[in-house]
């Protein structure tokens, strides 16, 4: 009996050693992950890569009509915080977060990868689309906050970059540029698969180069006019490929409304790159009911339009005063009409076919305090309305948009010709009818801007055409930034509504008892205390 | 599943384990058992030693009286104990009887010696709970006179002498002595020894003489968890062991507790190690009736033998096991409850949300809220006056084929039940014979849901079964079988989850349920919440969790043991979420379907996990010279875990009542990950005792993890502690009187921690996800960078230091035990230094910080029995606070971990309170708090650093503006007060629970939330605001989005959590035996109780102190009935 006990004392003994001195037991990887060693092959995987950037491009859940909320073009129905100057600094994030810098990494990090690899021209094509993206984060940064940090590298806990001071933001925009320019020269001219092209790199391009250009013209900064001869060349290279045309069916009264509530763009003239969105697979939530907007457009906005001679309301004739709702829409640019509601349209079509109209003007229950209903952009129809489900199709970057800055650009540079009109606002005037912009411009609108900086008559007019073409498609801020233009916040009909006929007839106020004065610092975004606190070489953004 | 069905079914599983093994051991010990043995010329004495030996005999006797030295030869084969007993005394005057396992040896002489003595005397001994105790030793004190009881407790005696003291002794219980006096009659109680010298606690890997233990361990036995409501294992233990914490965040149906050892160990959080058995299994998914002992090893010195996942301590839980040589015992218990909510919510209705929303409508916007125009509050008052009013109306200025709203629901009420019933059942049957022991329950557990109208259930099934078998004397086999399947079908709540209380948002008073066509009313994209219960499909999961352990023992030599034992646990949980399409409806009728039910799906989602642990550890036992005892363990563990997910999901289910992918149109979506882990570890112990005087113990474990890197891989981690019994001193000898025992206690130690998060935090991965735009018509997938990791990362190591003192006081009535420690934690493995955002990525894990927390323990216990009367105080008093000593934070960030920072620290703003006027809004200038302007009825607040402006500075230590520390949310002071009392049949239990000190900032759902969102559901408490004729309202003036000086941390809103709890009621009544032993039962009690039947607290009512938050499923106070049946 002694002897069996040996034995099994020996066997379990000698079974725990030997698995005691099997190392391997400790071993353990990640079985449902990507690691580097396994990535970084290919231009398939820079590919693969890349695709986490283009959501951003315009996020579903962005509405480009909320952007203009700051603005004078829209009527909140509560005030924005930042353009009424009641925001505080923040203590973190501020839009100068970590995730806000989230894009800017992991470019660089792919970008470190790449040197890696072996640059074929596949590969190449992919390091120029995320080279495009880095330059698209950087410029956000900029317009936020004008000096940034420019990183070259993905950051490390030990790089020195992270207790930098900013660079200043001619330097941020000459290697944005840079990236730009590589991007333009690596981009394909088309793709099949809706990726990024050399034209939409050239759109952004003359996006940024007319930002940066006219910034620093209107705040004294120097070094625009190269940037505003950028914005022309690389506007011009768009217009010169001919590749993309204004749409339009030859229909004044509806072509400009239907661009917006088209449920396929891809393939659309005017469309240098559009986002798709298709049931089941991405939809959005920027379209439901007009009356679902919470905001309407401004008094002073939808005085912006003229006549259909032409002329400003203080100047035609055919304007008919704004003392019935509805007269004002009379004799308008047709664009008015298509972006504004008036009750001569259907309000909502139900899938039962009924149609509804709304009576106007309406300020209580329906959430567009002005009256003005934005309609641009929203579908009547009822497959629409329903929260995260529509699948209206949307521009990256529109070619009407092209047009219009580059006869800005021009026109700053002084070179605005009767040839540059006609080969661009001209043509979006034609889509609705309205007779063409001349560069002697032809009258004084007693009511244009009061300009901080005064500008020329064709600049104005060119400024008017670029509020009415691009209204709430979310450009309207950076304008107003750029052109030094914060002041016109404080002209009370940025947050006046139609007449109200229950409040004699008055102007409706959206916020009774409110005055907005505008404050110079909010040009730029405060920097989060807390970054002012780990890093003590940035400083704080000038009046917060 | 209805009481009586449930009732038959338990009835058939009890019968068929009864007749499975009452055959085993239907005969008495005394027949059954059969010994060998041959020796010669040895004393009585040494044979009936011997017979102790093979046996489980036990003799009784006085040495004084028997002659147990008289020499004799034995020799036999297989007989029967009376056939040897009868030869041995065979010519002495030693007569025997034998009652059970007790063999009790009388002087045939006495009984003529004293024939001049007159008195006889009778009675019963019975146990602490009533029932009757056979076997005690009745003896005449002086004298060898003395009898056992019988099986229903009787004695009698006959002969006393005129001054006799009666002694009742029993193994495992207190003695006690009573004069007889004049009494014909005696009854007596006997209580169980509190400190017994016999008592055995589990420890790491084996067991100890809690007389013997040099380390903070405390343990409880299962009756503590019996006769209660309770619907999980946390919720027995709370309050029961000083410093063991238990937080129960929601009385969700099927929701655990969570459980800490004495405070933050590390600002990773992590929880204690809990092993069953010596391995883990979730204790929420037990049955707390299988739970023999719950043992909890507090200081590093204890837990260090679980080396690497002790630092949080460990707590040992033993289930129920069958005795040897007993008769089958079959228990039965029952208890029926009904919960209901401790907090009830309630939300304003109309007329007060209108109010409410206009006056803070009209400070934001300077006009009324715009679903309040005249119209609708011409309409809503209508119906608010008189409910005959329509709920429903025509506005004027909105679409033809809408309905406005004009209705008064109290939606809490209409969605929420008040009172909600539980049900559990456990049957067991547990016995043995010489060579096997059994114990088999299963119990059934059934809780229901505040769902009004979905019926939200939980259900829990427990199997368990626990077999020893000698097959040689020193060979052990055994198996342990648990299964523990549960499965839980819940609201959807549009993905908040099951904890949550899902109506908060939108359901606003004026939103009717019904529509006057009968349809459910729609209002805006989130579902009416009634249609969601009753329509909207439902979430459901089913856990199936089983653990098979063998295990082996072996005796090889005297006073060594080799044990062995592998646990394989299968985990299996399949979750499934269907949505249904919900409809909404206007005047026009189908309105299209709500967009978060659109389009209708079915998920199934799997989750496996394999777990497999393996012991083996051998020990020695021995006394050497009589003065020193040595114990000494070393073994093995490794476990290794994988686990497996997979999920599948299709959407527009054919037939919207069917929820199978088979009969869905939609896309196909599935996903699926695995992971890794393994542990393993080499450990020792070594225990020695001098005299019983002087203790000392020694532990060391090796470790290794799978989650670090090869070369920080394996660490050592020792500890030690040392006991004195100064009460076995020769010194002590004259105060024993009054200390029956004083032990003093160190311990030192050091443990490792690998609980970290993530499996593999050493290795930079990257993610990889479809990304939300579509490339060729298709979201494409994408792969992110990977976040940043420390190549160095290692243990944590936490040393603690221990002193406790454990007394017994007035013949050992009261007993006590005091602790005091300090444990550092050292390396904390957690986010690094807060780097500038501009990193983009998170900080990696580093070993970054330190960290002490101090704090003691203190237990003390009084028992008494005043005849018939029995009764037991026991009252526990824990505390702790933790500092950091190490984290670089070089700015000195105050929402950051920095040197000297206490845990739990609030930093907030001083309120000062309202703003009586506009001018004195305006002479104040809070612009850095909240950009509005400042009105009469907003708070101010006081301007510490006297700058003449409000402000938090950069929010650093050296500039933090007009912050201070406001409060800390650690819960100080944690105590209970339990008492146990027991008359004739009668037993009544009552335990109080609380926290002395704590703050606590209540999260803003439904509470200042209102202030900046204007779309949630105004809770009721709101109404009390500022008005110039209300100035000493809780709330300031009303305002739409943009009371960020309303939810920022300030001293007004904190709140004082503190509390005392009335956590259980028990009064129950043990039928008498006489009337139950015709039914063949042995015992029999039925019993009323309660939970959370009381408290007092000054927290505001919107939340329970205990959960501080008012977001989740409240606590419940349940009510229950139950009964215990044992034969």
């Amino acid at each position: 009996m002694n002897y069996m006990k040996t034995i099994y004392v020996i066997i379990i003994i000698s079974l725990f050693t030997a698995m005691a001195c099997n190392d391997d037991y400790l071993e353990k990887y990640p079985l449902d992950q990507v690691n580097d060693g396994s990535f970084w092959k290919s231009a398939a995987d820079l590919a693969m890569y890349a695709n986490q950037f283009y959501p951003d491009l315009k996020p579903n859940t962005e509405r480009s009509w909320e952007f203009e909320d700051p603005t004078d073009n829209n009527g909140p129905s509560v005030r924005n915080a930042y353009a009424w100057n009641e925001s505080i600094v923040p203590a973190t994030g501020g839009g100068y977060g970590k995730s806000d810098w989230l894009g800017i990494r992991s470019c660089n990090y792919a970008l470190d990868k790449i040197t890696t690899m072996k640059k074929d021209a596949e590969v190449l094509m992919y390091e120029a689309e995320i080279r495009f993206f880095k330059s698209f984060y950087y410029f956000s940064k900029v317009k936020s906050f004008g000096d940034v940090p420019w990183f070259d590298h993905a950051l490390q806990t030990d790089s020195e970059d992270l207790v930098r001071a900013r660079d200043s933001r001619k330097t941020v925009i000459a290697n944005l540029l840079k990236d730009l320019d590589f991007a333009i020269a690596n981009l394909p001219a088309t793709s099949a698969a809706d990726r990024l092209t050399k034209w939409a790199a050239l759109a952004f391009k003359s996006r940024v180069c007319l930002f940066e250009g006219t910034f620093r013209k209107y705040h004294n900064l120097g070094d625009h006019e190269a940037l505003l001869r950028d914005a022309v060349s690389s506007s011009e290279s768009i217009i010169n490929s001919a590749l993309f045309s204004v749409y339009t069916t030859g229909k004044p009264n509806s072509d400009y409304f239907d661009l917006f509530v088209q449920y396929e763009l891809k393939g659309n003239p005017e469309g240098i790159m559009v986002q798709r969105y298709i049931e089941g697979k991405r939809t959005h939530d920027h379209v439901r009911q007009m009356s679902a907007a919470h905001s309407g457009y401004t008094k002073d906005f939808v005085e912006a339009y003229l006549c259909k001679d032409g002329l400003p309301i203080a100047l035609s004739t055919l304007y008919k005063g704004d003392a019935v709702f509805g007269d004002e829409f009379i004799d308008r640019d047709p664009r008015m009409r298509q972006s504004v509601y008036n009750s001569d349209r259907p309000f909502r079509i139900y899938d039962t076919g009924v149609i509804e109209y709304k009576k106007m003007p309406e300020f209580l229950y329906g959430n567009a305090f002005t009256s003005y209903y934005i309609l641009k952009g929203f579908s009547l129809y009822e497959r629409d309305w329903l929260q995260g489900h529509a699948t209206i199709d949307d521009f990256v970057f529109r070619y009407g948009e092209i047009l219009i800055n580059y006869a800005e650009a021009k026109a700053e540079l002084g070179e605005g010709t009767q040839q540059v009109l006609d080969k661009s606002v001209n043509l979006l005037r034609d889509r609705v009818g309205m007779p063409h912009l001349t560069v002697n411009v032809g009258f004084v609108d007693p009511n244009w801007p009061n300009w901080e900086v005064p500008v020329a008559p064709l600049v104005n007019e060119i400024r008017r055409e670029r509020r009415v073409e691009l209204a709430d498609e979310g450009f309207r801020w950076d304008d107003l930034m750029r052109w030094k233009a914060g002041k016109l916040l404080e002209n009370t009909k940025t947050y006046l509504g139609a007449r109200d006929p229950l409040t004699s007839n008055n102007y409706r106020v959206l916020y009774p008892g409110y005055t907005r004065k505008w404050n110079d610092k909010l040009y730029l975004h405060p920097i989060p205390t807390q970054e002012i606190a780990l890093n003590p070489k940035l400083k704080q953004n000038p009046g917060w | 599943m209805p009481v009586g069905k449930i009732m038959k079914i338990m009835k058939v599983l009890t019968f068929v384990m009864f007749v499975c093994i009452v055959h085993v051991s239907a005969r008495s010990y005394s027949q059954i058992t059969k010994l060998s043995m041959n020796m010669q010329n040895v004393s009585i004495k040494q044979v009936l030693s011997k017979i102790e030996d093979q046996s489980e005999f036990r003799f009784l006797y006085s040495d004084s009286k028997i002659n147990v030295e008289k020499i004799v030869d034995v020799d036999f084969n297989n007989k029967p104990i009376e056939d040897i007993l009868r030869n041995v005394f065979e010519g002495s005057n030693i007569l025997f009887k034998v009652v059970g396992k007790q063999i009790l040896l009388s002087n045939s002489t006495e009984s003529a010696e004293n024939t001049q003595q007159q008195k006889s005397i009778s009675g019963k001994v019975t146990d602490s709970s009533g029932s009757p105790l056979p076997g005690v030793t009745v003896a005449v004190k002086g004298t060898t006179n003395g009898t056992i009881t019988n099986t229903n407790g009787n004695y009698s005696l006959s002969n006393l002498p005129a001054n006799a003291t009666l002694q009742f002794s029993f193994i495992g219980m207190k003695s006690q002595e009573i004069v007889a006096g004049n009494k014909t009659t005696i009854n007596m109680m006997l209580s169980e020894e509190t400190i017994g010298i016999e008592e055995v606690v589990a420890v790491g890997y084996g067991t100890q003489k809690k007389i013997n233990l040099t380390g903070a361990v405390s343990s409880v036995d299962s009756k503590v968890l019996e006769s209660r409501p309770i619907t999980n294992l946390g919720q027995g233990l709370q309050g029961i062991t000083p410093n063991l914490n238990i937080t129960q965040y929601n009385g969700a149906p099927g929701q655990g507790a969570s459980f800490n050892i004495r405070g933050n160990t590390s600002i990773n959080g992590g929880s204690p190690l809990i092993l069953v058995n010596g391995i883990p299994i979730d204790p929420n998914l037990l049955n707390p009736n299988d739970i023999a002992s719950v043992t909890v090893l507090k200081d590093a010195a204890s837990a260090a033998i679980y080396g690497a996942r002790a630092a949080y301590g460990v707590i040992l839980i033993t289930t129920k096991g069958g005795k040897k040589n007993d008769k089958p015992v079959v228990s039965l218990s029952m208890n029926y409850s009904m919960n209901s909510p401790v907090v009830k919510f309630e939300t304003m209705d109309a007329v007060e949300r209108m109010n409410y929303m206009n006056e803070g409508s009209i400070r934001a916007t300077g006009r009324p809220w715009e679903q309040f125009d005249k119209y609708y509050a011409e309409k809503i008052i209508a119906h608010y006056n008189d409910p005959s009013q329509p709920e429903t109306f025509q506005h004027p200025n909105e679409s033809p084929n809408e309905y406005a709203f004009s209705a008064n629901i109290n939606w809490p009420r209409e969605l929420l039940r008040s009172s909600f019933p539980m049900q559990q059942y456990t049957s067991s049957v547990s016995g043995g014979s010489d060579k096997f022991d059994y114990y088999t329950s299963f119990s059934y557990f059934n809780q229901k849901g505040m769902a009004r109208h979905f019926d939200e259930n939980y259900d829990r099934y427990n199997f368990m079964t626990n077999l020893n078998y000698n097959i040689t004397k020193w060979f052990t086999v055994g198996t342990k079988i648990s299964v523990n399947n549960s499965k839980k079908r819940y609201p959807i709540n549009t993905g908040i989850g099951e904890q949550a209380i899902g109506f908060y948002k939108y359901q606003w008073a004026n939103w009717p349920i019904y529509l006057p066509d009968g349809h459910f009313a729609t209002l805006g994209s989130v579902p009416n919440q009634v249609q969601q219960q009753e329509e909207g499909g439902y979430n459901a999961y089913n856990i199936s969790d089983s653990w098979l352990t063998g295990l082996v023992k072996l005796t090889p030599v005297k006073n060594m043991t080799f044990n062995m034992d592998y646990s394989s646990n299968v985990y299996n949980r399949n979750d499934v979420s269907y949505k249904r399409l919900l409809p909404m409806y206007n005047r026009l009728g189908l309105a299209g379907y709500y967009p978060f039910t659109n389009p209708s799906s079915v998920t199934r989602a799997n989750t496996n996990n394999s777990y497999y642990v393996f012991n083996a550890y051998a020990d020695y036992e021995n006394t050497f010279s009589k003065k020193h005892y040595v114990k000494a363990m070393a073994g093995f563990n490794q476990e290794n875990t994988s686990n497996s997910q997979f999920w599948a999901m299709r959407q527009k289910l054919i037939v919207e009542t069917i929820p199978y992918m088979n009969l869905a149109t939609g896309d196909r979506f599935v996903g699926d990950g695995g992971s890794e882990t393994a542990v393993r570890g080499a450990f020792a112990r070594l225990n020695y005792s001098y005299a019983d005087r002087y203790l000392v113990e020694f532990n060391g474990r090796y470790d290794g993890t799978s989650k670090f890197s090869k070369k920080d891989r394996f660490a050592f981690f020792p500890s030690g502690s040392l006991a004195w019994r100064v009460d076995n001193e020769a010194f002590f000898t004259g105060l024993k009187n009054s200390i029956s025992m004083l032990k003093l206690r160190g311990s030192y130690g050091s443990l490792g921690n690998q609980n970290v998060s993530g499996n593999y935090p050493y290795i930079a991965t990257s993610g990889a996800v479809a990304a939300n735009y579509l490339i060729n018509g298709d979201r494409p997938m994408t792969v992110l960078a990977p976040g940043l990791v420390s190549a160095t990362l290692t243990w944590e190591t936490v040393t603690q230091r221990n002193l406790g003192v454990d007394f017994a006081l007035l013949d050992g009535r009261l007993t006590g035990t005091f602790d005091i420690y300090r444990r550092d934690t050292k390396n904390m493995l957690t986010r690094s230094q807060t780097l500038p955002a501009v990193l983009a990525v998170n900080e990696p894990q580093a070993n970054a910080a330190d960290m002490k927390t101090s704090g003691f323990d203190l237990t003390l216990d009084w028992k008494h029995n005043i005849r018939d009367f029995r009764y037991g105080i026991t009252f526990l008093l824990s505390d702790y606070t933790s500092e950091i000593t190490k984290f670089s934070n070089p700015s000195g960030n105050i929402y950051d971990y920095y040197v000297g920072q206490k845990l739990g620290d609030i930093w907030g703003l001083v309120t000062g309170g309202f703003f009586n006027t506009d001018a004195e809004a305006a002479a104040l200038d809070q612009t850095q708090i909240t950009g509005r302007v400042r009105q009469a009825g907003d708070i101010w607040f006081k301007d510490l650093d006297g700058d003449g402006k409000i402000t938090r500075g950069q929010q650093t230590l050296t500039n933090h503006g007009d912050m201070k520390i406001i409060g800390n949310n650690t819960p100080r002071y944690s105590f209970g007060f339990k008492t146990n009392a027991s008359w004739k049949g009668f037993d009544l239990d009552l335990f109080l629970q609380g926290v002395a000190k704590r703050d606590i900032e209540l999260d803003n759902q439904y509470f200042t939330r209102q202030y900046i969102d204007e779309w949630s559901a105004q809770t009721k408490i709101g109404v009390d605001y500022w008005t110039p004729a209300n100035p000493n309202a809780y709330f300031p003036r009303p305002l739409i989005n943009g009371g960020y000086d309303v939810t920022t941390t300030q001293t007004h809103f904190l709140q004082n959590a503190a509390y005392l709890r009335l956590k259980q009621l028990t009064f129950g009544y043990t039928i008498p035996e006489k009337l139950t032993q015709k039914l063949k039962i042995e015992r029999m009690r039925v019993y009323f109780s309660g939970n959370n039947l009381w408290e007092a607290t000054k927290m505001i009512k919107i939340s329970d102190p205990e959960q501080v938050s008012v977001y989740f499923y409240p606590l419940n106070r349940s009510i229950s009935v139950g009964m215990n049946i044992s034969f």
